[in-house]
């Protein structure tokens, strides 16, 4: 077995870090991204979350990371668009790049792919379920918060399958079926407003009458030594960023 | 202080919901229209979509902090889900959410008209503007920056009326 592998499955099988240890990562590191604008900086920010990304997290992380991919491609037409300053770098017919064109480029997709990569390692090493039950037990969201993300994620799979047939009625009319300007938009976000709005008032009267009460949960947090881990990488990274 | 009732809360969980997958499929329209348009129509077309939650929650639940709750709780399920944004969606839904939360302060939570949708809508512009400068390094010549910033503003109050109307219908 491979050192990744060795370190992917003690982590996973003996005790992954706590949801509030990988927000304080997360919100430190999407925190520092936005401050940060040298090169080597970001470098440290970026690469740490990254590595343990890919070694925890493997298979889900491709569709994130081609997420980020498409992404760049805005990115890069931004900064041609507005930072296309200084001596010409590469010239393909008409279009020439910049050299501030590419500092730009390469400042922002280094600052995404820190708040990707401390992102996902939030939200991808675990299930949603998780995620909401740590928001509730370890960091005592209010229940304002708490509990409609608690009925988004469990409505997710429902409002999905009602999307998918509100796109599929409009092909069947001949509607254009990508939303590219507010009509397209409002006419689906109507449908599916007006159809899940049923769903949350009658939830909502069926709980009522079963007596549900909105009852503070006790908080329950244990620092583990995964927990130290994580928060050992936080501080070296702003140690480093600190030194260089 | 009115308190939310159970049916307000499960409201704002099918707004987070249905605003979460939608805001996830918009970073790509968002992006095609860039590529195609420029940055400033993509804008124009696609911004206000981000806004729409908080004007639709404020008009249907009528309540203190219902915008700001509209338009914090799926940026906040967009950074669990998650996209290439991670915890920063939920940052720009909570300052987007309290500055469309502005239009009805001025209002003293009195007012639930078309009006007060379409500045929820516009006002949020101002935390966009100042969010892209800060985190994509979006800082241009002053007259750029006018237009972009019109630009959200208008698309903001464009998407704020329509949520005042699918809002309105729903209520019938």
């Amino acid at each position: 077995m491979s050192p990744s592998q060795c370190l992917n499955q003690w982590v996973l099988s003996t005790s992954k870090p706590k949801v509030a240890t990988l927000l304080v990562y997360a919100i430190a590191s999407s925190g520092l991204a936005f401050v940060l604008r040298d090169l080597m900086d970001l470098l440290i920010l970026a690469i740490p979350p990254l590595i343990l990304s890919i070694v925890l997290i493997r298979g889900r992380l491709k569709w994130l990371m081609l997420a980020y991919l498409i992404g760049l491609i805005g990115v890069f037409v931004n900064a041609l668009f507005f930072s296309n300053t200084g001596s010409t770098v590469v010239s393909i017919g008409s279009l020439e790049i910049r050299e501030k064109a590419l500092e730009s480029f390469t400042i922002v997709s280094l600052r995404l792919l820190a708040i990707a990569a401390s992102g996902a390692l939030f939200a991808l090493l675990y299930s949603p379920v998780e995620i909401y039950r740590g928001l509730l037990y370890e960091i005592g969201a209010p229940v304002s918060i708490a509990l409609p993300i608690a009925f988004a994620l469990r409505l997710m799979p429902v409002i999905r399958r009602d999307f998918v047939e509100v796109v599929f009625q409009r092909k069947q009319r001949k509607y254009r079926t990508i939303l590219l300007n507010p009509v397209h938009f409002s006419s689906v976000v109507g449908a599916l407003f007006t159809i899940n709005y049923e769903r949350a008032k009658w939830s909502g009267i069926s709980a009522e009458i079963r007596g549900l009460r909105r009852i503070k949960p006790t908080r329950n947090f244990r620092v583990g030594l995964t927990d130290v881990f994580m928060l050992m990488i936080l501080l070296s990274q702003i140690v480093l960023i600190i030194a260089t | 202080m009115q308190k939310y009732t159970l049916i307000d809360l499960l409201i704002l969980g099918v707004i987070a919901a249905i605003f979460a997958i939608i805001f996830t499929i918009m970073w790509t329209v968002y992006y095609a229209v860039e590529a195609s348009a420029g940055p400033i129509v993509a804008r124009l077309l696609t911004y206000g979509a981000w806004f729409m939650p908080a004007p639709l929650a404020a008009t249907i639940i009528r309540k203190r902090f219902s915008a700001l709750l509209g338009e914090f709780l799926p940026a906040l399920l967009e950074s669990i889900l998650p996209t290439p944004g991670g915890l920063t969606n939920a940052v720009y839904g909570l300052c987007q959410g309290l500055f469309s939360e502005l239009a009805y302060v001025a209002t003293r939570y009195r007012k639930y008209d078309v009006s007060t949708a379409s500045l929820a809508g516009a006002l949020p512009a101002v935390a966009a503007v100042s969010l892209d400068a800060i985190l994509f390094g979006d800082i241009y010549p002053l007259d750029y920056m006018v237009q972009i910033f019109l630009a959200i503003a208008v698309s903001g109050a464009i998407y704020g009326v329509l949520a005042y109307y699918i809002a309105k219908g729903v209520r019938k």
